[in-house]
């Protein structure tokens, strides 16, 4: 066998969701021959047996370490949804989703990447979606809160800068959203769930559907979250495309009106300035 | 089960040879873990100051280093963990580099794999050397993915001539992409092949004389393989060429059924102990990492194994502080005389 050959051959029998054994099984089972025990002998002309364990047994310890692994480091990405789905049921999504989504990255801090997506997608979890429809939102959230963790750094607009700016200098700053920001929108009450499953309670829906619309974002390295309503989630949407804070101003008396929008942009922008979410473009 | 074979006969073992240029001894170092950022740092910081500790010049010429406060003389960093786009992470790199000699070690180099190299990777890791500025780069002698599909696990090669040809080309490509050498460390393996035509020793030497790089000689790597495949960890040690050993490494393991683990989550065993030693008797002083990764205790309990590992050194070679051979060296001998549990940062 070529070097290739020899990878492949061992990364799909370590990857196999039921283990080697089945996976030989398996394998013969779906050749043109069907005859049992061809894949365990390709399996034992490839790696060493001797008297203390076969094979099959020691490739059996890369495959255990491999499922072992990944999933310990997905349990720790989404501690909410293992509370929600349970421990069997998270292990069953792991299997799933390493199926379908193999690991693409050299490191395990991006295994879970897709795990969100496939949860609220794909068809291997239209029973799971039945059962849970949220843990697809809390995937995503969970997913927000490690992806700003480590998100690039960058120079925060602070409120000592802008206090030594006259107003009109600060009208002219074309405002951007720092890439440790994140505004997410989701169907389902994330905030309540992902604090009962961290709080150690069963995040369980309680009714109280709708919408939410949430900015997740890290200061001093630490993460942080709160739920917006719909004109702040819109302003924050304006600006993470880049505007100037008069022409911010201008759509917020739009929708506002012109008596009380100027009180709300400078509510917000103490908030954001407070927040740490600005940067200047 | 392979029977355990008497390890040691100290008194074969030959004389140190000098190190290369690019792999300095630097003394004896641990591995960075996120539970102990706060304590490393804060001892870091305070050595810094003056108030514990001593400034080293390490010999790079870039900085002063500060390394008695924290206990050991370096610390190695897991690449991977740092190859990110900015937060906290990035931080500890910068702060660790202004105070600390670092090495990077890295899990997904994939170098024994039959897939491409991968540019972006290697970006990546060029781009946290430039910010971490380590005296060492290593990684492991295994692929862990094939055909974009990652195994997150340090999986064997075949000991075959192609498979040398194919790898030393690959570490060559590297080094010229990072312009500098790096060391490939002998992995724990649980299987073997039918067509393997050398020994492991012989293996791991091939690829370092082919491309020119470094080993890092993980002992208890070394002994691990030993025992799972009935081969001998003292012929191992000692055939290896002295003068490729970059860095060593240190760890603990576990047993599970006849064969054992490489876990990193228990202290280094009496018997990897006693093979450091055949090692160092052969090697001289060489830079070597205490591993700890899983079940980590605290920073205190892993400073005792790096004090085992240095009385080792000091005992066999006579390396210490201000010894030729140690461009960075840390007064040791007032940290041995403390009870374990009760260190405090000593100033020599």
């Amino acid at each position: 066998m070529s070097l290739h050959e020899t990878q492949t051959a061992i990364s799909e029998w370590v990857r196999a969701p039921k283990g080697v054994a089945a996976a030989l099984e398996e394998e013969d089972a779906s050749s043109p021959q069907r005859e049992s025990g061809r894949a365990k002998r390709r399996l034992e002309n490839l790696i060493r047996s001797d008297e203390s364990l076969d094979a099959s047994g020691r490739l059996g310890i890369y495959a255990n370490a491999y499922f072992s692994r990944i999933l310990g480091v997905l349990r720790a990405d989404y501690p909410a949804v293992v509370g929600m789905i349970g421990d069997v049921g998270f292990n069953d999504l792991v299997t799933s989703y390493l199926l379908v989504e193999p690991s693409r990255s050299p490191s395990l801090r991006y295994a879970g990447l897709r795990l969100a997506d496939f949860l609220s997608n794909h068809d291997a979890m239209a029973r799971t979606r039945a059962r849970w429809p949220e843990a697809g939102d809390l995937a995503a959230f969970e997913w927000a809160r490690i992806d700003v963790f480590d998100a690039a750094d960058g120079p925060v607009l602070g409120r000592e800068l802008v206090s030594r700016l006259a107003p009109e200098e600060f009208a002219e700053l074309f405002l951007c959203l720092g890439e440790w920001v994140r505004l997410r929108a989701f169907a389902h009450p994330v905030l309540q769930l992902w604090r009962a499953g961290t709080n150690g309670e069963i995040p369980r829906f309680q009714g109280t559907s709708g919408e939410a619309h949430v900015v997740i974002w890290r200061q001093d390295e630490k993460v942080f979250h709160r739920s917006l309503d719909a004109l702040e989630e819109a302003a924050l949407a304006k600006l993470s495309l880049g505007s100037r804070f008069d022409d911010l101003c201008e759509w917020a008396a739009i929708e506002l009106g012109d008596e009380a929008a100027p009180g709300q942009a400078a509510t917000w922008l103490e908030r954001w300035l407070s927040d740490g979410l600005l940067v200047v473009a | 089960m392979p029977a355990q074979r008497p390890l040691l006969n100290l008194a074969d073992s030959s004389v140190s040879p000098a190190r290369p240029a690019d792999a300095p001894n630097l003394g004896v170092g641990v591995g960075l873990r996120t539970s102990h950022y706060a304590e490393v740092l804060e001892r870091g910081r305070r050595g810094a100051r003056g108030e514990s500790g001593d400034r080293v010049d390490d010999g790079s010429g870039a900085q002063a280093v500060c390394v008695t406060s924290v206990g050991v003389d370096w610390f190695e960093l897991l690449s991977e963990n740092y190859m990110v786009p900015g937060g906290r992470p990035l931080r500890i790199v910068r702060e660790m580099q202004e105070m600390f000699p670092l090495a990077l070690h890295g899990v997904s180099l994939n170098i024994g794999s039959s897939d491409p190299l991968r540019p972006a990777y290697l970006d990546a890791l060029d781009a946290l050397a430039r910010l971490a500025t380590p005296r060492f780069i290593t990684d492991h002698l295994c692929w862990t993915g094939v055909s974009e599909t990652n195994l997150h696990d340090l999986m064997p090669l075949p000991y075959t001539d192609e498979v040398i040809e194919h790898v030393a080309a690959r570490v060559r490509r590297v080094q010229d992409r990072l312009g500098r050498r790096i060391a490939l460390e002998n992995v724990s393996s649980y299987l073997s092949f039918n067509d393997d035509a050398m020994s492991e020793w012989d293996f791991v030497t091939a690829i370092a004389e082919e491309a020119d790089c470094g080993i890092l000689l993980d002992i208890n790597n070394v002994y691990v393989s030993a025992h799972n495949h009935g081969i001998d960890a003292m012929k191992y040690i000692d055939s290896i060429p002295a003068e490729r050993v970059f860095q060593i490494h240190l760890a603990g393991h576990s047993t599970s059924g006849s064969l054992l683990i490489d876990t990193h989550d228990h202290p280094v065993t009496d018997v990897v102990w006693t093979l450091f030693e055949r090692a160092i008797k052969r090697l001289g002083p060489v830079s070597t990492l205490i591993e700890w990764d899983d079940q980590i205790p605290t920073y205190a309990r892993l400073l005792e194994e790096a004090d085992k590992a240095r009385a080792i050194i000091e005992r066999v070679t006579g390396w210490s502080s201000g010894s030729p051979n140690a461009s960075v060296s840390s007064s040791s001998k007032s940290r041995t005389s403390e009870s374990p549990g009760e260190r405090r940062d000593v100033t020599a």
